[in-house]
């Protein structure tokens, strides 16, 4: 367990929740995640496994036969992207 | 020099202008396709998803009012048609859908803290494929909810609106689907031996 996390974490809890950083919910987040290691991790893993999703499933090419075929069916002349 | 969304633009668009619709398109297809991807999981399904979402858009854009932006609009339509899509997909698997994981219990898991090197096994491809098969088991009814709040990053409240769902369903939508991700990602760890 790193406490020097439980700030960030504690930012980031209260932002899911929608709260206020300084109201009374986001204080007992901060109390309960000095008091609570297990919901540290709970927390921490969750945020983790977000992450990892963001990375693999980060944005990708439009695959050019996939433009191609788009503009055909859409019947329009395909412009260049930088205009 | 980068085309802008102007509302001259969406108004010489909306009078038939074929040139700045095809400007439209290069403008909005890499993103209304990687939306397909993350909510349909294939490239097939992704593509039809990505010309029915532009057909429908200038078949429509005389009821565009120019309220939201043209992209919010038309990433509306997206979400639509890739949701009208699942539910066409979830009625015909009917007969071979496996039940439900049992989020209740997902709580109740011994939960371990994760090394920092986790975050570089993103780079291992048996990873990365492990992971898109734990999201692919999702249901789609809380996939759709984790792709737009967490990957889309959209707001709950938007999320709510485009799902037409209440803002707390969202809410415990996203929480399961984060818990379901989560442990599937904790046994693939222990499974692969990073954890123990």
């Amino acid at each position: 367990m790193k406490p020097k996390h439980n700030i960030e974490l504690q930012r980031k809890i209260c932002l899911d929740f929608g709260a206020d950083l300084g109201s009374e919910l986001c204080k007992e987040v901060g109390l309960l995640m000095k008091e609570c290691p297990e919901c540290k991790v709970y927390y921490d893993t969750m945020q983790r496994s977000i992450k990892l999703y963001k990375v693999t499933e980060n944005e990708c090419e439009l695959p050019e036969p996939v433009s191609e075929r788009l503009f055909k069916v859409l019947n329009l002349d395909k412009m260049k992207r930088d205009l | 020099m980068t085309i802008e969304e102007t509302p001259e633009l969406i108004q010489a668009a909306r009078d038939g202008d074929r040139v700045v619709q095809s400007q439209l398109v290069t403008m909005y297809s890499g993103r209304i396709y990687n939306l397909g991807l993350r909510m349909l999981r294939n490239n097939e399904d992704a593509e039809d998803m990505l010309q029915e979402t532009f057909i429908k858009a200038f078949q429509k854009i005389e009821s565009f009012k120019g309220s939201s932006s043209f992209y919010t609009w038309i990433y509306r339509i997206g979400v639509n048609i890739a949701l009208g899509k699942l539910r066409k997909q979830s009625k015909m698997q009917v007969a071979y859908s496996i039940q439900e994981p049992d989020f209740e219990n997902l709580h109740g898991l011994e939960i371990s803290d994760w090394p920092d090197y986790i975050e570089t096994k993103v780079s291992d491809e048996e990873f990365r494929q492990a992971l898109k098969v734990a999201l692919d088991d999702l249901d789609e009814k809380y996939r759709s909810v984790f792709v737009l709040r967490d990957l889309e990053e959209l707001s709950t409240a938007r999320t709510a609106e485009i799902l037409k769902l209440s803002e707390s369903n969202v809410k415990v939508r996203l929480m399961r689907a984060r818990l379901f991700l989560r442990d599937r990602m904790s046994t693939i760890l222990k499974r692969e031996g990073w954890l123990v």
